[in-house]
């Protein structure tokens, strides 16, 4: 039995698949390729596989993660898995999964912000002075309603970007979001944004990877 | 993905729905495709996902050189608005191309609810609603599925029907378009090649002549067409198509799994089931066939489920060979096997046992009515004896839920037979008490539709109850049933405009058309059903819906279905009709053939019950 570690992405229109979507569709690719998995015991057994922080719905990921238990010494598992994954679902490494996933300190995001026939440079320097703040408030679903929480003790490393594009309307964003103690959803960035126009038209969301405490890469 | 489309999916409820992209979709490079398809489902992804026919005919149209069939399913209320205002036409979701440039746009039908999205989904993709306002050969708009047996108020609407299981003819049809296409024939001149076609209606072909009083007088088939239209049935389904390499979902879908036919029609003949008569006669796959089938299809797909799926399972003769050989494989590769549509038998309680071990999904049973009177007089053969006997060894052996379904308002009904739901369904709570001494008490549902008088069955000429009269006898019924089940009851009104379309005429074609454009869409949906729309629609074209659900037809009148044959004798349909109401059973057709016409469908004519 090995325990596996898959790193993958999911993009393009995998993008619009949920965390329950992402499993499902990884452990029937595996029944495709006929790789044996492990299965828990008892009334109703299920494979081992668990995704670490999943992605929302409509989010994409360059290097995700997920952990399996197979029952094979295959070294070619990258190429046999790949073949039965659907479209914007694809392996790109694959190690043991030694490193726990609570090592896991930061997400690394990059979002861009788009401003439809805006001045987005206006934009750029607002945000910038508004995401340095020590203090940004924003609401939060909890358990006990609507809370206010402070972004600002959340996120690391916040750049604004003005690049070059075809219509001169996006921004990019990169941003560390600390994993714990519970992972931040990237919206609330763009949530803790009050002013209406600073307030961008659409943003796409995309997370590149995950990054230990020496904010190196985590695998 | 275009950033017009990522926005939109960036707004609307499960975007999955819309992306495409699901393992094992068929793409093709479009240079080598002459002939576009289009398979359509009037209703949301996940529904017209789980159909078998959509998955048989989709792998089917694709493994035709040369042709392209996409998939294409009803936009949820949420995207229709979005794609409308970004002037996006309904696409198919292998390429995202507009389906209005196809050759050949199909829509299968499974309930008559869902007639105003298929007009609703012309529209979305820029096409006209009416046959005769699409002058052009391309795009033909056909449709095929249980509800062609009487597709009178879809004709204006739709070019040709296909009758019957769709495997042979489809092709057919795909064919002699393909040659009318390269022979630069017209759209009338391939319409009457069509017609030619054995199970072919094409509805421009038959002129429909009415009484003063509102019933057809006569139907005349011209230019050449048959004047009765024959369905298809495949005579053997261990060699028809069946689709191993599906397309596999990523999102949820209804029915997640692979599904194996274990034979079409119904030996039983329930005097109410429409599929019981239209899909007749029985004709078998043998256990090899399917053990290998399924086999397959689990490693093609990856699915972990195995479901047994045809009108009456247990009616399978080799149910138990069946299991077995299924369950040699599944179980060492962790894949379950589900039996819905068990009868209530110790046989098939027994079998439900060895195949789910694990799982006490709950027991559910159809006795459809109260009193064994009525069920006599429907031939739905089951005895209250067997539900009980069933009932105790599974209370008995662990089983906490029970489903009840029934049924009111079947023709020669009474008041004491809707009692007699109530009373059964105390009779089982008390049984249940008795047997679980001690244990958790077992929760019983009963669930009470409303009856829907449907064309090619014994009951076609009866007339529905009047809402009022359903309103009443569901207030009879919660008066009676005891307060610890669970009980749940379908909204007449559905029933009512289900009941108006199943047995309509052309006359209805307005009004469809009327409602749709008045928003109705979705109407098999509670949140999006509008009776009042409808009432309107009815008003405005100033057709009486009452005259289709509550008026009695004369056993001589002419229906307007009667140039679409199941096979069944209309004489067969009678003689049953007659025996429902001296509440005399039939004995199924594995006991006795009672010669209703079907086999003669049959190569060698004799029916293999
Ligand atoms: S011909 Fe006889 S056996 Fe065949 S379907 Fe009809 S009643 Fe049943």
């Amino acid at each position: 039995m090995r325990n596996l570690r898959f790193v993958f992405e999911k993009k393009g229109r995998a993008a619009y698949l949920s965390h329950l979507d992402v499993m499902r569709t990884f452990s029937r690719s595996f029944h495709r390729a006929e790789i044996p998995l492990r299965y828990t015991e008892g009334f109703n057994p299920h494979p081992f596989i668990s995704i670490a922080h999943p992605l929302s719905v409509g989010v994409t990921g360059s290097r995700e993660i997920l952990d399996c238990d197979v029952l094979t010494d295959d070294a070619n598992l990258i190429e046999r898995v790949n073949k039965y994954l659907p479209e914007g679902l694809k392996t790109v490494q694959l190690s043991d999964a030694t490193r726990k996933v609570n090592e896991i300190a930061f997400a690394k995001y990059q979002l861009t912000l788009y401003y439809d026939n805006r001045d987005r440079l206006l934009a750029a320097e607002w945000l910038s002075s508004l995401f340095e703040k020590s203090y940004i408030p924003v609401m939060k679903k909890s358990k006990r309603g609507m809370v206010e929480i402070n972004l600002a003790e959340s996120i690391d490393k916040l750049k604004i970007d003005v690049v070059d594009d075809a219509f001169g309307d996006e921004l990019k964003l990169s941003v560390l979001i600390k994993a714990s103690p519970a992972p931040l959803n990237p919206r609330y960035l763009i949530e803790s944004i009050v002013e209406d126009d600073l307030r961008p038209d659409f943003v796409r969301y995309h997370r590149e990877g995950f990054l230990d405490m020496q904010k190196q890469s985590f695998v | 993905m275009d950033i017009k489309m990522e926005r939109i999916l960036s707004r609307v409820e499960k975007p999955s729905r819309y992306t495409g992209g699901e393992y094992g979709a068929y793409v093709f490079d479009k240079s080598t495709i002459d002939t576009r398809v289009a398979f359509c489902f009037p209703d949301v992804y996940e529904i017209g996902m789980s159909n078998l026919g959509m998955k048989i005919l989709y792998g089917l149209n694709n493994q035709v050189p040369g042709v392209w069939c996409e998939r294409v399913f009803a936009p949820w209320p949420d995207m229709e608005a979005e794609m409308r205002s970004a002037e996006i036409p309904l696409y198919g979701l292998e390429s995202g191309d507009p389906i209005k440039g196809f050759d050949l746009i199909c829509f299968t039908l499974q309930y008559e609810l869902s007639y105003t999205n298929i007009l609703n989904m012309l529209d979305l993709a820029g096409l006209p609603v009416r046959s005769q306002d699409r002058a052009d050969l391309t795009p033909i708009v056909m449709a095929g599925g249980t509800c062609a047996f009487n597709a009178e108020p879809l004709a204006p609407f739709i070019d040709l029907f296909v009758l019957g299981e769709g495997e042979e003819v489809n092709l057919e049809v795909l064919e002699c378009y393909r040659n009318a296409k390269r022979d630069g024939l017209s759209k009338k001149e391939f319409l009457k090649l069509a017609a030619k076609i054995k199970g072919v209606y094409v509805p421009d072909f038959y002129e429909v002549e009415y009484h003063a009083d509102g019933t057809v007088s006569s139907v005349r088939a011209v230019e050449g067409a048959p004047e009765r239209v024959e369905k298809r049935i495949i005579q053997d389904l261990d060699k028809v198509y069946y689709p191993e390499d599906t397309v596999v979902p990523s999102t949820e879908i209804v029915h997640d799994r692979v599904t194996l036919e274990l034979y079409r029609g119904c030996i039983r003949g329930c005097r109410f089931c429409q599929a019981g008569y239209v899909y007749r006669p029985v004709r078998t796959k043998s256990p090899d066939v399917l053990i290998e089938q399924g086999i397959n299809s689990c490693m093609c797909t990856g699915y972990e489920e195995i479901s047994l799926s045809s009108l009456s399972t247990s009616d399978y003769r080799e149910l138990s060979k069946l299991c077995d050989g299924l369950l040699d494989w599944c179980e060492p590769n962790y894949v379950n096997l589900s039996l819905p549509s068990l009868r209530a038998d110790n046989f098939s309680f027994e079998l439900m046992e060895r195949v789910q071990k694990v799982r006490k999904s709950g027991l559910t049973f159809a006795p459809e009515a109260g009193s064994q009177r009525l069920r006599d007089a429907i031939n739905k053969n089951v005895r209250e004896e067997d539900i009980a006997n069933t009932c105790r060894i599974a209370f008995e052996g662990g089983y906490r839920t029970l489903k009840l379904y029934f049924m009111i308002g079947l023709p020669t009904e009474t008041d004491e037979d809707v009692i007699e739901i109530a009373r059964l369904a105390d009779r089982m709570l008390k049984l249940s008490r008795e047997t679980s001494k001690g244990k958790r008490g077992v929760k019983i549902t009963v669930s009470v539709a409303c009856f829907v008088p449907k064309p090619h069955t014994p009951f076609q000429w009866d007339a529905q109850n009047t809402i009022e009269e359903f309103e009443r006898k569901q207030r009879l019924l919660r008066q009676h049933m005891p307060k610890a089940i669970n009980f749940s009851w379908h909204d007449p009104q559905t029933s009512f405009l289900e009941a108006v379309f199943a047995r309509g005429d052309r006359l209805l074609a307005d009004v469809l058309e009327e409602a749709w454009r008045l928003g109705c869409k979705f109407d098999g949906w509670n949140e999006h059903f509008s009776i009042e729309k409808w009432r309107k629609a009815f008003e405005n074209t100033q057709v009486d819906p009452e005259f289709y659900a509550f008026r009695e037809r004369e056993e001589d009148e002419v229906l307007p279905w009667d140039h679409l044959s199941s096979g069944v004798l209309k004489r067969h349909l009678l003689s049953e009709r007659e025996a429902a109401y001296r509440s005399e059973i039939t004995p199924d057709c594995r006991m006795n053939c009672t010669g209703c016409g079907a086999n003669l469908m049959l190569d060698g004519g004799v029916c293999n019950a």
